[in-house]
């Protein structure tokens, strides 16, 4: 292959390095991927979005496992005790509130474009079941997550949760002891969500993410189908150019998240008791909400094999639509595609517009939350984004402008 | 040596013999760690319990709430005068919400989908698929036993009887 890229004067790092370490291949690997540039390339953005919301969130996670004790008696005690007591310890726990939903909509944007666009037709097969996977275990990390500061909210999420699979024939019973760690949720359950939390379905995404990072840097971004070769304006190299780019839009989402997390923190919610029964307007996290209200009205068993048969069907997806395989369209799947959304956006906003859960408005009474001094900080914030964010557009275009200087030469 | 095709079947017999290996030594950790994780020992509910006077004793229209074991119980007397009392497990039937009983209209409510049971356990409104389970009981003496079974109820009095 040739080389795309001028030869650029080795940092002493990268020599140092390079004196010990044969850095060609990798060089050459990642010099590889190209970006093309077209009306909708913003769609390239999701998923390195999503990479970094998770990076994110394995920070601020680490910092709330410092504090948080996985038990009955004191996992609620301890949340309160980190959003009310340890300095600074609100904003991480509402960063990483904040983080898990902004990691989750990331995920589903990232799914949904790639849906649309037909980006798992062949020969990305691959691409698209570690994608899948990832995506189930993410919903499996918010869910587990959710659980863990025991409050009202968070009990009977996972008492509906954990119960669904139990509608399964043969193995039902068996999974829903194996998700509660018995055959009610306890403090058993915390500890089991705890370390699938923590340990086991990050490091499970972790591995995906590494497969999936491998063959889209092996096989190159796709191109939407039916876009034709016109109308791609140009191949931008990934690195530096598009990586400098998305490195523009983590910085914005790092702004936002600390944004939120100043403004709305998360609340801690009242300790659950499964000695009273559930208050009214319970509901799960928003992107369970559409399965939480489906449920309501239809029988469980008709609701439950219409998940699973929905989840196997995407899953399966790239080997069903033949058609965008052989790179044509295939309008009876976008119509399916259509019908899904349609679904899961009304139902979302049928649960919505429903009265939500009464409860009493809460205050933080941390020392370290001060709204004046948090307002000042987050102008300062803003103020080195905005000033990162604008020195690294300059570098983008600085590269852009050698490399056509260089192939132009 | 025979040939270069006895030499290829040779590999393919030793790879078959370390993925069977393999594959047996998977399938043997299965057993366990299905067992480890399932937690599939857990405690199973008591025979029987025995209430307190003040644990059961509601005014007319009153509910309360004990656990049988793990089990949320609902505890209700009925409006009407000396009502009945009416001991529920209070967990709904259709996705295992604790459910609870409505003074004022006399039924029982499960809020995670708006499920209504009367205080007989059947179901009125909402998308629960069976009654609320009742438990069993009988009095003894002062006091009441409840029992998910209704064989164990026997075994209060026979246990009291022989020690």
């Amino acid at each position: 292959m040739a080389k795309r890229l001028p030869n650029l004067p080795p940092d002493r790092s990268s020599s140092w390095l390079g004196e010990r370490l044969d850095l060609e291949p990798l060089m050459e690997l990642m010099a590889h991927k190209m970006v093309p540039v077209h009306r909708h390339s913003w769609i390239y953005l999701l998923g390195g979005a999503a990479l970094f919301c998770f990076l994110l969130q394995v920070a601020t996670g680490s910092l709330l496992m410092l504090y948080y004790q996985p038990t009955e008696a004191a996992a609620h005690a301890s949340v309160a005790r980190i959003a009310n007591e340890v300095p600074y310890g609100w904003f991480v726990r509402s960063m990483h509130a904040w983080g898990a939903n902004f990691f989750i909509g990331l995920v589903l944007l990232h799914f949904l474009t790639v849906l649309f666009t037909r980006a798992y037709r062949k020969p990305r097969e691959l691409t698209w079941l570690s994608g899948m996977s990832m995506l189930f275990l993410s919903l499996g990390i918010g869910f587990s997550g959710y659980l863990l500061p025991w409050n009202e909210l968070s009990y009977y999420a996972t008492l509906v949760g954990t119960q669904i699979p139990g509608t399964l024939p043969v193995v039902g019973d068996f999974v829903v002891h194996l998700l509660r760690g018995g055959a009610q949720v306890t403090g058993d359950t915390i500890t089991r969500f705890y370390a699938a939390h923590v340990v086991i379905l990050p490091l499970l995404l972790g591995g995906g993410m590494l497969v999936h990072l491998a063959l889209v840097q092996f096989q190159g971004m796709s191109r939407p189908l039916g876009m034709g070769v016109e109308e791609i304006e140009e191949e931008r190299p990934f690195f530096s150019e598009f990586a400098i780019i998305d490195a523009c839009l983590w910085c914005l989402i790092l702004g936002v998240l600390a944004t939120l997390a100043l403004l709305l923190p998360a609340e801690i919610g009242v300790e659950a008791d499964p000695l009273k029964p559930a208050p009214s307007g319970i509901e799960p996290e928003w992107y369970f909400l559409f399965m939480f209200k489906t449920l309501k009205h239809v029988p469980e068993t008709v609701g439950v094999l219409f998940f699973s048969l929905m989840a196997l069907f995407l899953f399966f997806l790239p080997f069903f639509d033949r058609r965008a395989g052989r790179g044509e369209k295939s309008p009876i799947f976008t119509g399916i595609f259509l019908c899904g959304l349609g679904y899961a956006v009304v139902f979302e906003l049928l649960a919505l517009i429903g009265p939500g859960m009464e409860h009493p408005p809460e205050a933080l009474t941390a020392p370290t939350y001060d709204l004046a001094h948090g307002l000042v900080t987050l102008v300062l914030v803003w103020g080195i984004i905005g000033f990162l964010v604008f020195y690294l557009w300059k570098m983008m275009r600085e590269n852009a402008r050698v490399r056509k200087l260089y192939e132009g030469g | 040596m025979k040939s270069g095709d006895s030499f290829l079947s040779r590999r393919r017999f030793l790879g078959s013999m370390v993925g069977g290996g393999m594959a047996t030594l998977g399938a043997g950790a299965i057993v366990p760690l299905v067992q480890y994780a399932g937690n599939l020992r857990d405690e199973p509910p008591p025979d029987y319990l025995e209430l307190s006077r003040e644990e059961f004793d509601l005014a007319p229209g009153k509910a309360k709430m004990l656990l049988y074991g793990q089990i949320p119980m609902l505890i209700v007397r009925t409006p009407e005068f000396a009502g009945e009392l009416k001991i529920f497990v209070a967990v709904c039937t259709h996705f295992d919400c604790t459910v609870g009983y409505v003074e004022g209209e006399n039924r029982i409510f499960c809020a995670c989908h708006e499920g209504y049971y009367g205080v007989d356990g059947e179901v009125i409104s909402g998308p629960p698929p069976r009654p609320l389970k009742q438990f069993f009981q009988r009095p003894k003496g002062d006091r009441l036993i409840v029992a998910l079974e209704e064989e164990n109820l026997g075994k209060a009095f026979a246990e009291s009887a022989a020690g």
